[in-house]
């Protein structure tokens, strides 16, 4: 068996300079292709998630007292470009004009009570809307 | 869905709801209830987050004035609620609720003169 040969500048077992030149260009481009590719997954996957579900609805309270601190005030009826209906107080007589599909009811035959709460004497209790 | 309600009558307003609820009122009416919301002139409050097209309301200013209809009718108590369609209570008042058509994902009642 024959021994190698000794390197020509002195450095064991060293690339040469155009191999290690290729290797460190590829792997920054590796490392530049992996970054690309990360936030490429990152904005797919953003973009597939769904939109985060709605805030919970308010909390409700006593009938008679005032607004909750979590309340909106000056909203307006359509301000995030929804859809409204306006409604006047009185007793309204039947459904909505609307086919649209949906769990609904009908009219009740019973006889209801129309008086508003606040002016109820039943029960011997005063539902009072003063406060 | 989310269903507003707002102020544009001027006294306070008291609401109460009731919604489609299967999973929580099935044995009860199908129909869950709560109450109640206080709204000021010009406030408005998201009360509902909901997957059916309609939904009922009762709704009664300080001043007297009431949205009431011939739907339900549902058991109300002073103090807040959360309930269903045919769960009574000895405390409780009876009301009729008229019914709202959720036109859009953000669908607000404006409550007016």
């Amino acid at each position: 068996m024959s021994d190698p040969g000794d390197p020509v500048d002195g450095v064991p077992n060293e690339e040469p300079v155009d191999r290690r030149w290729l290797l460190r260009t590829s792997g920054l481009l590796g490392v530049a292709a992996g970054a690309v590719a990360a936030g490429a997954a990152g904005a797919g996957a953003a973009a597939a998630t769904p939109a985060p579900p709605a805030g919970a609805p308010e909390v409700p309270g006593a009938f008679g007292q005032p607004p909750s601190v979590h309340a909106s005030h000056g909203v307006g009826p359509n301000s995030a470009g929804g859809t409204s209906s306006r409604v006047g107080p009185g007793i309204a007589a039947g459904p909505e004009v609307s086919a649209a599909a949906g769990a609904r009811l009908a009219p009740s035959k019973t006889v209801i009570d129309t008086t508003p709460l606040a002016q109820r004497t039943t029960g011997g209790v005063h539902w009072s809307t003063e406060a | 869905m989310q269903l507003n309600f707002h102020n544009s009558y001027g006294p306070r307003i008291w609401v109460a709801i009731m919604y489609y609820d299967p999973a929580g009122c099935g044995a009860y009416g199908s129909w869950g209830t709560r109450g109640w919301w206080a709204i000021d002139y010009g406030a408005t409050a998201y009360v509902l987050n909901t997957n059916n097209r309609y939904a009922y309301f009762y709704a009664e200013a300080s001043n007297g004035a009431v949205w009431t209809g011939p739907y339900g009718p549902i058991y109300v108590t002073q103090s807040a609620f959360t309930s269903c369609l045919n769960i009574g209570q000895t405390n409780a008042r009876i009301v009729g609720l008229r019914e709202v058509y959720i036109a859009s994902n953000n669908h607000t009642v404006n409550l007016t003169p």
